[in-house]
């Protein structure tokens, strides 16, 4: 056994206490920031903070469906059969994409959400002819794969046969007058689902993340 | 006793342990946040209450038996009233599934003929002057207080005529009185003179057609065409049409009771023909909205048409 001197038994002290305390530090800083990356500082997955969301979410779709003219059945109806999507859309796959939807709908979006870091999507679900069909959905605005604690909100609109396309480049034909074959220049792909003056029932669904 | 010199390996081993401890109250503080924040709601479920649902299926209710009220006109109250309850019933299987599918709720919707009100339509549903034998007449005549839920016109821009086409209503106090002008094919003016006050309006036609809602006060072709309606009188007792000879279209008046001004409306009465059919005016209807944690139902009378000023 090697005997230590008084100056050294002293510098080894210090080493110890510097080692032990250098070990506290970094546990407390690993805990620290364990607790700053808990699900409850405000992060998406926190259940209030999903409350408000889900709450905000299916607030814009009430006030955009209350709107005098350009309600959520003008949105769904906003369909230019040429290009195969909505108008002034990007294209079929993701609708308006990293776009808004024009309007109200666009501007509540966007003030609502994607001004405080939120993204959405916004697709348009719709029944079959057959009760037995699955629902078909057209993306209206879609930005990617919700993230985990995503929240969505419903709205369900009525459409009749009688109601026409809102965009502007379609005339005054009729929904029912439409078809559902994409290759069609007359391409809607929401069918006449219901027998009488109802058209079909689509659930306008908006997920937030 | 401890030696002097085993002081800092004892200092050492505290430290290592008390960091142990740190770290493992932190691990175990984490994880139960962890847990509960993932029981408390799936990723992506929804919240809509029985109240929202109420409130969409109702308004789905109204405009489907608005459409039924004035897809035709030769039916009887027991007609009609059969034909709305086939389409509620259609409805209701749509928007049960609709639901069904996004939700795991039941919702539906029932409507009963015998609870419901009628009331009564004037209606022209072929282009021609707006004359009853006379162009000076009353479609809906003098008598007791109604409710006025509709008053439509559907000029033919072409066809009419440049002398001046007068409507007004009145409940026997204050009269809501408009002037529409023909200027050409392209350009009409309204002119309004109510309790609130005077105002001419210009108003575009579309597609040949001018289509005023009188009783709201706009045009559903021209959104700048805006005017006083009807609606500010909450009752009205009779609807008179002046200068119907210069006015070519058609037109619908509902209120929420009979009007013998004109015969009922037969299959033999031509479209060109004011006549008066029945229309359900409230709906008396039962909304219900079931799911593993709730359970709601509402018997209500669904007003079809908006009633008074609004």
């Amino acid at each position: 056994m090697v005997k230590m001197s008084g100056t050294d038994r002293g510098q080894a002290y210090s080493l110890e206490a510097i080692a032990g305390s250098v070990i506290v530090v970094t546990a407390l800083l690993f805990a620290l920031q364990s607790i700053i990356i808990t699900p409850t500082t405000s992060s998406g997955v926190d259940p209030d903070v999903r409350k408000d969301l889900r709450a905000q979410a299916s607030d814009t779709l009430v006030i955009v469906h209350s709107n005098e003219t350009t309600d959520l059945s003008y949105y769904t109806r906003n369909w230019v059969p040429e290009s195969r999507t909505f108008e002034g859309a990007q294209n079929p796959s993701v609708g308006y994409g990293t776009a808004v939807p024009p309007g109200i709908f666009g501007e509540i979006l966007n003030t609502t959400f994607s001004q405080r870091s939120r993204l959405y999507n916004v697709e348009v679900l719709y029944l079959g002819v057959n009760a037995t069909d699955d629902r078909g959905r057209v993306p209206m605005v879609y930005r990617g794969q919700p993230a985990e604690g995503a929240v969505t909100a419903s709205y369900t609109v009525t459409l009749y046969d009688n109601q026409t396309l809102t965009s502007g480049k379609t005339g005054t034909a009729e929904l029912w007058e439409y078809g559902t074959d994409p290759n069609s220049e007359a391409y809607y792909p929401i069918p006449n689902a219901v027998e009488g003056p109802v058209y079909n029932v689509v659930e306008v669904r908006l997920t937030v993340w | 006793m401890v030696a002097r010199q085993d002081r800092a390996q004892l200092l050492f081993v505290g430290a290592i342990v008390l960091a142990f401890l740190v770290v493992g109250i932190a691990v175990v503080v984490n994880t139960t946040l962890f847990v509960e924040n993932t029981q408390t709601g799936t990723t992506g479920s929804q919240s809509r209450s029985p109240g929202t649902i109420d409130n969409e299926v109702t308004g789905s209710l109204r405009t489907v038996v608005l459409r039924v009220n004035h897809q035709t006109r030769n039916h009887s109250a027991t007609e009609i009233g059969i034909y709305a309850n086939n389409n509620v019933t259609r409805l209701s299987t749509a928007l049960g599934e609709s639901y069904a599918a996004s939700s795991s709720l039941s919702v539906s919707v029932n409507y009963r003929n015998t609870s419901s009100r009628f009331g009564s339509r004037v209606v022209q549903t072929g282009d021609s002057t707006f004359e009853n034998v006379s162009p000076d007449w009353t479609p809906v005549t003098g008598g007791s207080q109604r409710e006025l839920g509709w008053f439509v016109v559907n000029l033919n821009a072409t066809e009419s005529q440049d002398d001046p086409f007068h409507a007004s209503a009145s409940n026997g106090t204050d009269s809501v009185n408009l002037t529409i002008d023909k200027v050409s094919d392209t350009e009409f003016w309204v002119n309004t003179s109510s309790p609130t006050g005077s105002d001419s309006v210009r108003c575009q036609p579309r597609g040949g057609r001018l289509f005023l809602d009188l009783r709201r006060g706009r045009s559903v072709t021209d959104d700048n065409c805006r005017f006083n309606g009807t609606s500010e009188l909450n009752t009205v007792s009779q609807v008179n049409f002046a200068g119907g000879d210069n006015a070519v279209g058609k037109y619908a008046i509902v209120t929420n009771s009979s009007s013998a001004s004109v015969p009922a409306c037969k299959t033999t009465t031509s479209r060109t023909e004011p006549c008066h059919a029945p229309v359900v005016w409230t709906a008396n209807t039962t909304v219900s909205v079931v799911g593993s944690k709730v359970q709601y139902e509402s018997d209500k009378n669904v007003t079809i048409y908006p009633s008074g000023g609004q």
